[in-house]
């Protein structure tokens, strides 16, 4: 319970394209990225062609072969001489342009993959922060993972299949009709049966594969919420519990899964049976009109004969159209995906000019839930140059002007200027590249410190990289890793500290040498003679330039140039340190707590 | 201490999650084997139908025929149905038991042996790896027993047309086998690799959706995306080498075994030429041959699937394969009769080496904690502070010295009681999605579980209950992912009230108040002290204030003790605490 109320897919569009089992558009959509690749097409159907035919002579000129042998005394050597070269060349070729046709469609349908992959990364960059903030990593990851490895399997085995099953399928058609018209047509007369039977059955194995590829995706976003947090569930005795619950979860999944495996298996099992009792109809009623004289054994014969060549392909070619549900099924995931909204194009934009640095908002109104409005008409106009400390208690709305202000979040109403510049009508990495920010949660990823400090500026020569991290009072500790500025941080720096990640994010910061800054509690996990250090190297970098500081300890910010506080989503004072001493308001009554504290 | 023997040899291995299904792995090929031997006694039938029905105008028995033929279609049907349906049970089984097998292991192995493998190859193993297996496992089941059949029987059938023939295909097999194997062993090498470069994949996208701010303020994303790029290339090149040189391996089967065809032709000649071989027996012979060709592409088809499916049960079983000890030799546990003096937590001459590291992260730390009294814990970022806990944890084998609770060693402990008897709060504030209620019911007994007022007062203690009452659904509000739908701050007090509910011996405050403004953070103080009466407290923080009130306060400086005692004898006699003092009431002023 626990599990499956927490675990629900949040946005409905996603969900929608999720629940509908229509395939045409999900082929509409896959044909361009497999018409991307004319030559390899081309490849395949071509090999596909001739590897075909070269296994369709074989058996002619083998039978030729065995024609020569007559009997003992009788064996036309200079003919078997003659067909024994030409059905090893045939056989060659078939073999080799089988594997040029194998190599041609791996090539293909990987390249089909990775492009799909690419194409959905990217746009996971374009979405808007709300989407990724509310998003399960484990089921986007599962996407561009597991669903397009089903997508690549799938597309592989029909581009093997198709073009060898569609020639053997139309070579039999042929041979039957140039034998006997009517047996063709009596032939053909099964296959809406055949057809029925592979329909019934893979629109719904794509029904449960897509249940399947949505289990697999929550059982993951269960794995990737937990993975890294695997200490804290030890030492509250979770292990136990979580057990139970990953084996809910995992019990679903193997429910369905094996509901879709055996489902879409039934395709082969159940066309032969279909063409089993087309033979064995064709074979009663064959013989009981020989019986009757109507026809000869040898026409019985070769009826059933070519019942079975034709059944094969047939076969094969629905075996494949079930498989490929499951890749269908990945694929609805990963265009789902690709539908998401992405951030409004900003291209045309003019770029954002610093000169000053004046911020002003205007009746900015912002909520996260449309039934919870959080600001409502905020109004502050910051001068050029000044160092602005915003305060307040947590919840009150501190970090939501940050969001507002690095455009990860818009506004639902009114505007924010930067320099007289609405910064919606910029481009959104001209805005961004103008400030530097430093978050509480510290950001790293799996590279090299020194690749981790240069992020932001990777033209960077060691000697600006290191005086940056003497700046952010990072150097120290740094040399002392295994490598020095080499050490590669495994799993995004899991193998530091809280503090030492967050002097490394500084140490980013500092080197970026930004216009306007945001400390949102960037020294909340550092000690105080180092916060001390970093200040100062912050009021150094920033001098002439207009900050921003978050921050929980007032002792801090007490020379900012002008303090904001916030409640509820609300500027309800702002001035200077000693102006809302004076006012006695709600900074007074944090500060008194504070100094009362510190007295006792 | 190194866990060799299960990357050597992933199969064996595996063999325990295998064998719940022995009976589908022994029935499902069987019955696909009578399928197969139904398949070929229908024509055998329709033949006599021909040859004895027509031949004798016997009307009745085509009927009986035609009949025995419909029951014989109807049981093949059955059949391999009934093989369809244990290969899905199996193979779905056996990734299902694997999968919560992979899944215990990340449970229950500590961080010191878990983290060189990575978040991110973990959840590729726990998925994309086990697909592989479960398909292998699959496709074994529906194919093994049919070509082998066909393949042996046609091998019979040729021995007893003409022997001096047959031999020739005979050879060709070993030499099958060769080619199969050689053709793996360079598959399974770039199947490994790419399912690294899988890993690093997986890794980028993990990262570019947890660090999707950084990224985006720093306007890195066409960075990103070309890097990405790169990998998502260079991962597409393992996969399609990978898939080109594995899909040899049909079209070789089939070329040796077609070249043994024409060998069989060429040959036959003399012998037809001499009477010892008659026209219809090279006529059966061929046709022989050809089943035997189109069942080794079969298995050759199911040969393919092995190099990937045993990479990645090499990668799967090298986590099944890690042990949950940190010392080689849990010596046997004490009965406990805890010696007065040996009550609380005691660090005695402990010191740790990170595996990677050279130097020691922490140097011999000893301190003893009576119940009642807390500890601070002070020092500069990186001087072991975090080590401390991860020691105190189990995350990370000391390397010498002992930890003691109320007098049991840590090395013999058992896992879970050791965890029983601490309450911690990490220094990053994480929930997990859910309700409120599930993320503070964490540590308590199932079986007993609180009252809302338990909760409530957990929550009041921990300064969070004014904002919880606020919360559409006051206990019972959803959780986001990680918490994300709290603020900082918000998150800190929840996952205090979450320790606070926990009844433990030790209480570890790993600087859990960092966001908190100072009002909130001295009520919570006060509250922690009046619910911890009985427990040994351990507070780390960056601030005097915070720990000047324990009993004990220890000074870390690169790992080892600059100073233990209170906030008093400090002052007086540890000149690094009275730096940090002095720095903090300079910044007060």
């Amino acid at each position: 319970m626990r599990l499956t109320k927490s675990l629900k897919i949040h946005d409905t569009q996603d969900q929608n394209q999720l629940n509908s089992t229509d395939q045409r558009p999900i082929w509409r959509r896959l044909l361009p990225y497999i018409l991307q690749q004319p030559g390899w097409l081309m490849a395949v159907a071509v090999t596909g062609i001739i590897s075909s035919l070269s296994a369709l002579l074989a058996p002619w000129l083998l039978g030729k072969a065995i024609d020569t042998l007559l009997g003992k005394g009788a064996v036309r050597w200079k003919p078997l001489a003659g067909l024994i070269l030409p059905l090893a060349l045939t056989y060659l070729a078939s073999a080799l342009f089988q594997w040029l046709m194998t190599a041609s469609s791996v090539r293909l349908s990987n390249q089909v993959a990775t492009s799909l992959r690419k194409a959905s990364f990217d746009r996971l960059t374009r979405l808007p922060l709300s989407f990724l903030d509310q998003k399960g990593k484990g089921d986007l990851l599962s996407r561009l993972t597991t669903d397009l490895d089903a997508v690549n399997d799938g597309l592989n085995l029909l581009l093997n299949q198709l073009f060898s099953s569609l020639i053997l399928l139309v070579g039999s058609l042929v041979m039957m009709f140039a034998a006997s018209p009517w047996i063709t047509i009596l032939m053909l007369a099964i296959m809406p049966f055949n057809f029925l039977v592979t329909r019934f059955i893979s629109s719904n194995s794509h029904h449960m594969f897509m249940e399947q590829a949505n289990l697999a995706g929550r059982l993951n976003s269960y794995v990737d919420e937990r993975v890294e947090q695997a200490d804290l569930l030890r030492a509250f005795n979770q292990e136990e519990i979580s057990r139970q619950d990953f084996h809910q979860l995992n019990e679903e999944l193997y429910v369905v899964g094996q509901k879709a495996q055996f489902f879409s298996s039934l395709t082969n099992p159940g066309t032969r049976f279909v063409n089993n009792i087309a033979y064995v109809a064709v074979g009663l009623a064959a013989t009981l009109n020989a019986l009757a004289g109507r026809i000869t054994i040898g026409q019985v014969s070769q009826l059933l004969n070519y019942t079975l060549q034709f059944a094969k392909p047939v076969n094969e070619l629905s075996a494949v159209t079930t498989q490929l549900q499951n890749s269908l099924a990945g694929a609805r995931r990963v265009f789902a995906l690709m539908d998401q909204p992405e951030e409004s194009d900003d291209a045309s934009l003019p770029e954002l000019k610093v000169s000053a640095g004046a911020v002003s908002f205007a009746e900015v109104r912002f909520s996260y839930r449309p039934d919870r409005p959080l600001i409502t008409g905020l109004n502050l106009d910051i001068r050029p140059d000044a160092s602005v400390a915003i305060v307040g208690p947590t919840g009150a709305g501190k970090t939501t002007l940050v969001n507002l202000l690095m455009r990860f979040y818009d506004p639902t109403g009114g505007q924010i200027f930067i320099d007289q510049q609405n910064i919606t009508s910029v481009t959104r990495s001209s805005l961004r590249r103008s400030i530097g920010m430093v978050l509480q949660d510290s950001w790293l990823f799996a590279g090299s410190v020194r690749d981790n400090l240069a992020y932001g500026r990777p033209g960077a020569s060691d000697a600006e990289i290191i005086s940056a991290a003497r700046a952010a009072c990072a150097d120290e500790f740094i040399r002392r890793l295994p490598q020095g500025y080499d050490t590669v941080l495994s799993d995004s720096g899991s193998n530091l500290s809280q503090g030492e990640k967050q002097l490394l994010t500084i140490a980013r910061v500092m080197l970026l040498n930004p216009r306007l800054l945001i400390l949102d509690e960037a020294t909340s996990n550092i000690d105080t003679r180092t916060e001390i250090l970093v200040q100062q190297a912050f009021l150094r970098l920033m001098e002439g330039r207009t900050s921003f500081i978050i921050a929980h300890r007032l002792s801090t910010i007490r020379n900012a140039s002008l303090i904001i506080v916030m409640n509820q989503g609300s500027i309800v004072e702002q001035g200077t340190h000693d102006s809302l001493l004076q006012e006695k308001g709600l900074y007074y009554k944090l500060y008194e707590s504070q100094f009362a504290g510190r007295e006792a | 201490m190194k866990d060799h023997s299960p990357v050597q040899k992933p199969l064996r291995n595996l063999l325990p999650y295998l064998k719940p299904y022995r009976l589908q792995l022994c029935l499902g090929p069987l019955f696909k084997l009578v399928e197969a031997v139904i398949e070929l006694l229908i024509p055998m039938v329709m033949a006599r139908m021909i040859d004895i029905g027509v031949a004798r105008h016997d009307r009745q028995y085509l009927w009986s025929h035609g009949l025995l033929l419909l029951g014989l279609v109807i049981i093949g049907l059955i059949f391999s149905l009934s093989c369809q349906y244990m290969a899905s049970v199996a193979s779905q089984g056996v990734g299902t038991r694997l999968r919560t097998a992979v899944y215990e292991q990340i449970l229950m192995i500590p961080k010191a042996k878990l983290q060189p493998i990575g978040s991110a190859s973990l959840l590729n193993r726990i998925t994309g790896d086990i697909n592989q297996i479960q398909l292998a496992v699959a496709m074994t089941i529906r194919l093994l027993s049919r070509a082998p059949f066909l393949a042996i029987g046609g091998m019979i059938m040729s021995f007893i047309i003409e022997p001096r023939l047959a031999v020739i295909l005979l050879l060709t097999v070993p030499v099958a086998a060769v080619l199969l194997y050689v053709i793996m062993r360079a598959t399974v090498t770039v199947f490994k690799l790419a399912q690294k470069q899988t890993d690093k994949v997986m890794t980028l996208i993990r990262d570019n959706i947890s660090g999707a701010r950084v990224i985006r303020s720093l306007a890195k994303e066409p960075h990103e995306q070309a890097y990405f790029g790169e990998n998502n290339n260079k991962l597409n090149q393992l996969l399609t080498r990978a898939g080109q040189i594995s899909s040899l391996m049909n079209p070789l089967t089939s070329l040796l075994f077609n070249g043994g065809i024409v060998f069989v032709i060429w040959k036959s000649g003399a012998l037809v030429d001499t009477g010892q071989l008659r026209q219809g027996d090279v006529l059966a012979l061929a046709n022989y041959l050809g089943q035997i060709v189109l069942a080794m592409m079969v298995v050759a088809n199911l040969v393919i699937l092995f190099p990937r499916a045993y990479a990645s049960s090499g990668r799967v079983t090298e986590v099944l394969g890690l042990k949950a000890d940190l010392w080689p030799a849990p010596k046997p546990a004490d009965p406990a009769h805890i010696k007065p003096e040996s009550v609380g937590l005691v660090f005695n001459q402990v010191s740790l080496t990170y595996p990677a590291n050279r130097e020691p992260s922490l140097e011999q730390i000893s301190f003893r904690l009576k119940p009642g009294e807390q500890l601070g814990v002070i020092g500069a970022t990186g001087s072991g502070k975090s080590t401390l806990i991860a020691a105190l944890l189990r995350e990370y084998a000391i390397s010498r010295g002992d930890i003691t609770i109320n007098g049991q060693s840590i090395k013999q402990a058992a896992v879970s009681d050791w965890h029983r008897q601490i309450a911690w709060v990490p220094q990053k504030a994480v929930l997990f999605s859910g309700s409120l209620r599930s993320n503070l019911l964490w540590g308590l007994p199932q079986d007993a579980p609180p009252d809302d007022q338990d909760l409530w007062s957990a929550l009041q203690d921990a300064q969070a209950a004014d904002f919880v009452r606020l919360l559409p659904g006051g206990l019972d509000a959803a959780v986001d992912r990680g918490g994300q739908n709290f603020s900082g701050g918000q998150r800190q007090r929840l996952t205090i009230a979450r320790a606070l509910l926990k009844r433990a011996s030790i209480y570890v405050f790993d600087d859990s108040s960092s966001a908190l403004d100072y009002a909130t953070d001295l009520a919570l103080r006060q509250a922690v002290r009046r619910r911890t009466r009985q427990a040994c407290v351990v507070i780390i923080s960056q601030r005097v204030y915070q720990v000047r009130e324990a009993e004990q306060i220890l000074v870390l400086d690169n790992g080892h003790m600059a100073g233990l005692g209170t906030h008093q004898t400090l002052l007086q006699h540890c000149p690094l605490y009275q730096d940090i003092a002095r720095s903090q009431e300079a910044a007060a002023q």
